[in-house]
């Protein structure tokens, strides 16, 4: 079974956060364009993904604006990877970070999230 | 003290690690006022959507007011996507708030808060009946 990860960014950047799901078995979507944080929740609903990643400054924009479209549980202002773990281990769905485009997050957030939904279908 | 929108940004966040406090709310209720004067000046209206963007940046942002907090420099071409304009109304509201409180917030604080005003700036322009 696939397991669609949106990530969106502010600055339209996102690439390592997308090889890095990609690397750790996820297929990464990432949404093009800047402000492509705020789209996070409207692709997450097209795509039927399981989680949405989304980049701002403050890293709450896009988390939040997934929470009143589509009633998403959210964490937000978040600056590191180990932090994106712990909302994924909570059971959070839409994750909010600062600006912190790389690798290791893709990776070890879209690990936290398989070995989750292993755990929740056994 | 509070207002509708802090309220609705109150209830967004709630169930995070991260809930809108007492002096959340009081400095929310101080900068989000200023915040949609200067955007009523620029000409600027914030939908639904946007406004409740900002507000959460803004709480952000007077957070890191209060613990002094600086963030990391931001790529210099960033600005020059943006008219100087909106770099200078945003550095006009962000030191508004920070003078009386003795803070002198970064280029990048001016920057992300010019983006927002940006975006819903240019939301407004697409959403407008060309004649």
């Amino acid at each position: 079974m696939t397991v669609k990860i949106v990530i969106g960014h502010r600055l339209g950047k996102g690439q390592a956060v997308a090889d890095g799901v990609r690397a750790a078995g996820g297929e990464p979507v990432l949404i093009a364009g800047p402000g492509a944080d705020m789209k996070v929740g409207d692709v997450m609903a097209a795509e039927g993904a399981a989680l949405g990643i989304s980049f701002c400054g403050s890293g709450g924009a896009g988390a939040v604006t997934a929470k009143a479209k589509y009633g998403h549980d959210i964490e937000f202002g978040m600056r590191s990877a180990q932090a994106g773990v712990t909302a994924v281990e909570q059971g959070r769905t839409v994750l909010g970070f600062g600006f912190l485009d790389s690798e290791e997050l893709g990776f070890k957030v879209t690990q936290a999230l398989l070995k989750k939904l292993g755990e929740d279908a056994s | 003290m509070s207002t509708p929108l802090i309220e609705r940004l109150a209830t967004a966040v709630h169930d995070t690690t991260q809930p809108v406090m007492d002096e959340d709310r009081a400095d929310l209720a101080e900068f989000l006022p200023l915040a949609l004067a200067h955007a009523q000046v620029a000409g600027i209206v914030f939908d639904e959507t946007r406004v409740l963007a900002l507000a959460v940046h803004a709480l952000a942002f007077v957070r890191r007011v209060r613990t002094a907090e600086h963030l990391d420099p931001l790529d210099p071409e960033l600005a020059s996507e943006l008219r100087a304009e909106r770099i200078v109304s945003a550095r006009t509201l962000i030191d508004t708030y920070c003078a009386p409180r003795e803070f002198l917030a970064g280029d990048t604080e001016v920057l992300l808060l010019a983006l927002h005003f940006e975006a819903a700036a240019q939301l407004q322009t697409q959403s407008t009946p060309q004649a």
